[in-house]
C-alpha cells in the first residue's frame, strides 16, 4: 500500500447504491454524507454489516457501508 | 443513537416524531401504528375477512406481514400484468408474493391478465393506441378491476393496499398542483363499500412513513422485488415524491402535517361531493360491475378493444374470464 493509498483508507470510507461505489469522507456522520451526495436522507436507509444505522452514525475508515434506496413504486391517481 | 424506550442502538430515527427505536422496539412498534390506523379510521372489524393485494414489493408484503402478526385472516391477491420489458417484471414480482405465502403458509390467489385476456397490460396499450407512457392507467383500471372481482366473487370484507403516507402525499401534492377535485374528493383512508358493487378499500400504512416500511421489510427479512415497475421510469408522482423529501429533510414532519392537515381540512367541510358523480348506479352489460356509462364498465370497454384486435383473445375470454 503506498502511502496516498494508505492515506485515502484513514481519512474516506465507501458508499454502496444500486452496485455504484461512492467515495465518502471518513469521520462525518451519515447525514451529511448523504446529503454532500445529493441524496436526501428521507429517502434511504444505511446499513453497517447486517444492521441498520441511524443517520448520525460517524463513518469508520475504511469501512464500507451498503445505502438502500426506499422510494418504490409507480403512478397512481388516487 | 439510543433508543428512546430502552437505550440500546438505535436502528432508526424517525424525526417527524422526534423518535429513536432500537430494532426490537421499532419491530413492536409498526404493528401498533398501523393497528392505530386501523381503529382509527375504523378500517375494518377484528374478524373481518382481508384481501391484501400484492404487488411482490415491500409494501404490500409488509402489510401482509404486519396484518398476520397481528392476527387478522388475510389473503393474497397478486395481478399477474404480463409486464415483462426485458426484466421479467410480472413473472419476478409473482414469485416474491408467491414466496411469502408459501413461508407463512397463508393463501395467495392469483390473477393472469395475459391468460384470462389474452394479452398483457403493456400490449394492450400498445393496441388501443395509447401513449406507451399511459400502460400505467390501462394497469391501474385492470388491476381495479380485478381486485374488486375477487372481493365481491370471494366474499372478503375489505381489499387493503399498501399505499404509504409517502403515497398518499405525493398523490395529495400532484392532485393539488392541479386542483383535480374529483381526486381530491376521493382520497380516504379507507373508501366504504357501494350498494352498486364497489368493494371496502382500506390503506393501514398511510400514516407510516416510506422508508419506515422499507426498515420493516430490512428487520424482518422479508424477500422483495427490488425493482421499480419499468414503465414506473420517470413517472410524476416519483418527482413529487423526490420533492417532498427534500423539503422534509429540511423541514421534518412536512409529509406527515400535509396529509393529515388536509384529512382534517376535508372531514370540516373543505369539500362538498357531489353524490351524484361519487356512486355509479348502473351495472356493465358484460361484468357486472359498477360504471357511469350506460352499458360497458371502462375496463370492459377497453379489453374490448384489446379482443378485437386480437381474435386469440377472444377465444380465451370466451372459455372463463376476470
Amino acid at each position: 500500500m503506498t502511502d496516498s493509498q494508505a492515506r485515502a483508507y484513514l481519512t474516506t470510507a465507501t458508499f454502496t447504491l444500486r452496485g455504484e461505489e461512492y467515495t465518502v469522507r471518513a469521520g462525518s456522520a451519515v447525514r451529511d454524507a448523504l446529503l454532500k451526495l445529493n441524496l436526501s436522507p428521507d429517502a434511504y436507509l444505511v446499513v453497517r454489516g447486517d444492521e441498520l444505522i441511524t443517520d448520525d452514525v460517524l463513518i469508520e475508515p475504511g469501512e464500507t457501508l451498503r445505502v438502500l434506496p426506499v422510494i418504490s413504486g409507480g403512478a397512481s391517481t388516487a | 443513537m439510543k433508543c428512546r424506550k430502552c437505550e440500546a442502538a438505535a436502528v432508526i430515527h424517525m424525526r417527524q416524531h422526534k423518535l429513536a427505536l432500537c430494532r426490537g422496539h421499532f419491530l413492536d412498534w409498526i404493528p401498533e401504528q398501523t393497528q392505530r390506523a386501523i381503529d382509527t379510521y375504523e378500517m375494518f372489524p377484528r374478524d373481518a375477512r382481508i384481501l391484501v393485494a400484492v404487488s411482490g414489493g415491500k409494501d404490500s408484503l409488509a402489510l401482509w406481514d404486519v396484518l398476520l402478526q397481528l392476527g387478522y385472516a388475510a389473503d393474497g391477491l397478486y395481478i399477474d400484468t404480463g409486464i415483462d420489458e426485458g426484466i421479467a417484471y410480472a413473472q419476478q414480482s409473482r414469485l416474491y408474493a408467491q414466496q411469502f405465502a408459501d413461508q407463512h403458509a397463508v393463501d395467495l390467489r392469483i390473477v393472469d391478465i395475459p391468460e384470462e385476456e389474452g394479452t398483457s397490460v403493456a400490449q394492450a396499450a400498445l393496441i388501443t393506441r395509447r401513449d406507451p407512457k399511459k400502460t400505467c392507467s390501462v394497469c391501474g383500471l385492470t388491476k381495479r378491476h380485478a381486485m374488486n372481482h375477487i372481493a365481491r366473487t370471494g366474499r372478503y370484507d375489505v381489499i387493503v393496499t399498501g399505499h404509504n403516507l409517502d403515497d398518499e402525499a405525493a398523490v395529495l401534492f400532484g392532485n393539488t398542483l392541479n386542483w383535480k377535485k374529483g381526486y381530491l374528493v376521493r382520497q380516504e383512508p379507507v373508501l366504504p363499500a357501494t350498494a352498486s358493487g364497489f368493494a371496502r378499500k382500506a390503506k393501514p400504512f398511510c400514516r407510516l412513513y416510506e422508508r419506515e416500511i422499507a426498515a420493516y421489510a430490512f428487520l424482518r427479512g422479508i424477500a422483495y422485488m427490488p425493482e421499480e415497475c419499468p414503465f414506473a421510469k420517470g413517472a410524476t408522482s416519483l418527482f413529487y415524491k423526490e420533492t417532498l423529501n427534500r423539503m422534509e429533510t429540511s423541514r421534518p414532519g412536512t409529509k406527515l402535517s400535509f396529509y393529515l392537515s388536509y384529512l382534517k381540512a376535508k372531514s370540516e367541510g373543505l369539500f362538498t361531493a357531489r353524490p351524484e358523480k361519487d356512486a355509479p348506479e348502473n351495472a356493465c352489460r358484460l361484468c357486472g360491475q359498477p360504471t357511469f356509462h350506460d352499458s360497458l364498465c371502462a375496463y370492459c370497454t377497453l379489453w374490448e378493444r384489446v379482443r378485437q384486435a386480437l381474435p386469440s383473445a377472444t377465444e380465451k375470454k370466451n372459455s372463463g374470464s376476470v
